[in-house]
């Protein structure tokens, strides 16, 4: 089981529909695949129309691990199930610091699941926090979006550097470009200049699509109501790129 | 995904004949009809049922092959569109494997083709989610058998068993879908291509004993005759020719109990039966071991095997045709059922002078004297001992099996001490017979071809000729050991002890 993570400290960068898409394009490639959505917005939840639950305990001694099995619902595309979003992840750091090695507990409760699923992809919430602590210890892969945009760069920056001030592997940092105009200059210039300064990003660019925002008129992946497109293409390369990356293609 | 339609055999399927006329599904629910499809699907099996002995379903559609085994789906494949195979004709699979354990040399083929036709529908909540799949599957003529198949969506349990209570559909009877689609398609699976064992009971007129044995086994090998015309598989002329051995084998164990010339009259037809087919089998029998032989020698020899096997293929061929050509001969379909006419009516054949004896009495003093004559020719056995020999006492053992599988009821304790170390020994003197007949075989090759047989085919004859000869002397040595085990002191008293004289039973 490979643990791939949709992550950035920043919002807006297209986490979720990274998450949504990639999830999607494993299970279309024969991976028996779960997203986790760990962000209480619950927004790749929403997608595939599943109810956010409630049910997922988060205990003082350790994530539950029956309650995770509990919680999880297929989705409509066999092959793929879904750890629903819980309102209740707005406390997630503060019961994970309760916890001893409250580090490496999400890492504890995928290896639970490693039978169950090929690939398992994490949608995070923006931020940094103990729970995304979690997150770094816990994949295998960490994919960040990032608009070609000095904010979204200088985050960039900032995540390899906490991995480097708490001696975290940074090469499982994978950035790639998100949200990409190329009529935009900036975006242009600076797709040009970042890739030396970080050499992990990876060739796949995902270019900004109205059909993007259409998964929420949809609430499906954007394979399944326009392949043809540009970025529902990328998402699709996306995936074989990865999954070459962990061996898995 | 897995079809609905294969998952209408398993386990999981409900009767669904009398469907609820307007299923109404639970509050919030909606129901949406999802694709119909309508085809044809074959039910692979050997001519024996084989796959279905042993527990497993092999179905066709199109190319495609799906094996199941309870009701789970095991492994799929593709495969030949038409037309029967075996398994070693299917790529290198996991189901090949499975076929070759359960079908081993005989050929797979349909047994029955099923109408099915399959709709798959999808019930949905408030949100659009899918939160229940369930297929109908028809099957037969006219549909007549429903079944429902219930897909369940993991975290939804409590809408798929709502969504069933709504729909209705029983328990399945027992037998399920697949038995009752086959009977209502005329098809029913037998699963030996072998003769029901007769009843006989200690107390049965030799006579009348004897001609329960021989006329299922005549019968068994009239049936099968079919199959070496066609030429389905080997396993045809293989039972055709066991069921020949054993009625004539009944016959000369038990002389006496019919008048000697009629006897002698059938014995020899059979003899002749089996005869003409000798040379087929050899050839059957060396050409079923071909890869094995193949792979047996080093590389830079194995064309020319190939080539020698090639050359065995085309005499199979023009064998086959004169056999098929003898059993198709009107003097052979008259001659078989002048044979059985013989057997099938108690006036058939003449009462021989122990005709009225009873059927324990006079197995009781075969199977003593059989047994002390295989430990009078096993005494002297050693290393220098010629092969003939040791095929005498094969055929003295032949004699003793048959002769207490015929009438296991009449000798039960007997039977039951023998069957473990004769069967041991059997195995083992088959093995070495094998391979002394595969190498007779070749050097019977070499010795008609003389100077005419190319160089590299001559090296690979001589080759296997000795390869053959070393798994044989193995084969041999295993076949000495049980045979001391079989006629040990301990074991012939147990023996004699277990059948009490006759005159004590049967006064």
């Amino acid at each position: 089981m490979k643990i791939f993570a949709s992550y950035s400290i920043k919002g807006g960068v297209g986490k979720t529909s990274l998450s949504v898409n990639l999830s999607y394009a494993f299970r279309c490639a024969g991976l028996q695949t779960l997203l986790v959505d760990l962000d209480p917005q619950g927004a790749a939840t929403f997608y595939f129309r599943v109810s956010s639950t409630e049910k997922f305990p988060l205990k003082g001694d350790g994530l539950s691990v029956s309650g995770l099995r509990e919680a999880i619902r297929e989705s409509d595309y066999s092959g793929l199930d879904i750890l629903p979003a819980s309102p209740s992840y707005r406390k997630f750091d503060i019961a994970l610091d309760g916890m001893r090695k409250s580090r490496k507990q999400l890492r504890f409760l995928m290896d639970e699941l490693a039978s169950d699923y090929d690939a398992v992809v994490l949608d995070c919430p923006p931020g940094l926090t103990l729970l995304s602590e979690n997150v770094f210890r816990a994949s295998d892969l960490l994919l960040v979006p990032v608009i070609p945009t000095v904010l979204s760069s200088r985050t960039l920056a900032q995540a390899y550097e906490f991995f480097a001030g708490h001696d975290l592997p940074a090469g499982v940092i994978r950035p790639f470009f998100s949200m990409v105009q190329s009529s935009h200059r900036m975006h242009h210039d600076l797709m040009a200049t970042l890739p030396a300064e970080f050499p992990a990003f990876l060739k796949t660019a995902v270019p900004h699509a109205a059909s993007v925002e259409k998964m929420g008129l949809h609430r499906s992946p954007i394979q399944t109501f326009d392949p043809d497109c540009p970025a529902a293409r990328a998402y699709a390369a996306l995936s074989l790129e990865v999954l070459a990356l962990r061996g898995q293609s | 995904m897995r079809a609905a339609w294969m998952e209408a055999f398993g386990p999981g399927a409900r009767d669904f004949s009398a469907p609820s006329a307007d299923p109404a599904m639970p509050a919030g629910l909606v129901l949406s009809p999802r694709a119909v499809e309508e085809f044809e699907v074959e039910v692979m099996d050997t001519p024996s049922w084989g796959l279905w002995g042993a527990g497993l379903v092999l179905f066709r559609r199109g190319s495609s092959l799906a094996l199941c085994g309870k009701g789970s789906m095991m492994a799929e494949a593709a495969g030949p569109s038409e037309g029967g195979f075996f398994w070693w004709d299917l790529r290198k699979s996991e189901l090949g494997e499975r076929l070759g354990e359960a079908a081993g040399i005989r050929k797979i083929d349909a047994v029955a083709r099923l109408g099915v036709a399959a709709r798959d529908f999808e019930v949905s909540n408030g949100e659009g989610k899918v939160v229940f799949r369930f297929g109908v599957v028809s099957v037969g003529r006219a549909g007549s058998l429903r079944v429902l198949v219930p897909r369940p969506l993991r975290g939804y349990g409590a809408e798929a068993e709502a969504c069933c209570l709504a729909l209705g559909g029983a328990e399945m009877r027992e037998g399920g879908l697949l038995e009752r689609a086959l009977a209502d398609a005329g098809v029913s699976p037998h699963l030996s291509s072998g003769p029901a064992r007769a009843e006989i009971p200690p107390g049965l007129p030799a006579a009348e004993a004897l001609r329960r044995v021989v006329s299922p086994a005549l019968e068994t090998a009239w049936k099968n005759e079919e199959g070496i015309i066609r030429d389905t598989d080997t396993e045809f002329l293989h039972d055709y020719r066991v069921s020949l051995r054993k009625a004539r084998s009944a016959l000369g164990l038990l002389s006496g109990a019919l008048d000697a010339a009629g006897v002698s009259r059938v014995r020899d037809a059979l003899g002749l039966m089996a005869a003409r087919t000798n040379r087929l089998r050899d050839l059957d029998v060396y050409l079923l071991a071909r890869r094995d032989h193949e792979d047996s020698v080093p590389e830079v020899l194995r064309p020319a095997v190939r080539a020698l096997f090639d050359s065995l293929s085309e005499e199979r061929t023009r064998e086959q045709a004169s056999v098929a050509s003898a059993l198709l001969a009107p003097r052979h379909r008259e001659l078989t059922q002048e044979i059985s006419a013989l057997f099938d009516r108690p006036d058939g054949l003449a009462p021989g002078p122990e005709a009225e004896v009873p059927i324990a009495a006079a197995v009781s003093a075969r199977v003593a004297r059989r047994h002390r004559k295989i430990a009078k020719l096993a005494r002297d056995l050693g290393a220098e001992t010629p092969d003939a020999q040791l095929h005498a006492i094969r055929i003295q053992c032949k004699k003793l099996r048959y002769l207490l599988e015929f009438f296991a009821a009449a000798v039960p304790q007997a039977a039951t001490i023998l069957e473990h170390p004769l069967r041991r020994l059997q195995n083992r003197l088959g093995a070495f017979n094998d391979a002394s007949v595969q190498r007779e075989f070749l050097l019977d090759l070499w010795q008609h071809a003389g100077p005419g047989l190319p160089p590299d085919r001559a090296v690979a004859v001589g080759t296997l000729a000795g390869l053959l000869h070393a798994q044989g002397a193995g084969f041999r040595a295993g076949a000495q050991r049980a045979l001391e085990a079989l006629t040990s002191p301990a074991l012939l008293k147990s023996v004699r002890r277990s059948l009490p004289p006759v005159n004590t039973i049967y006064p």
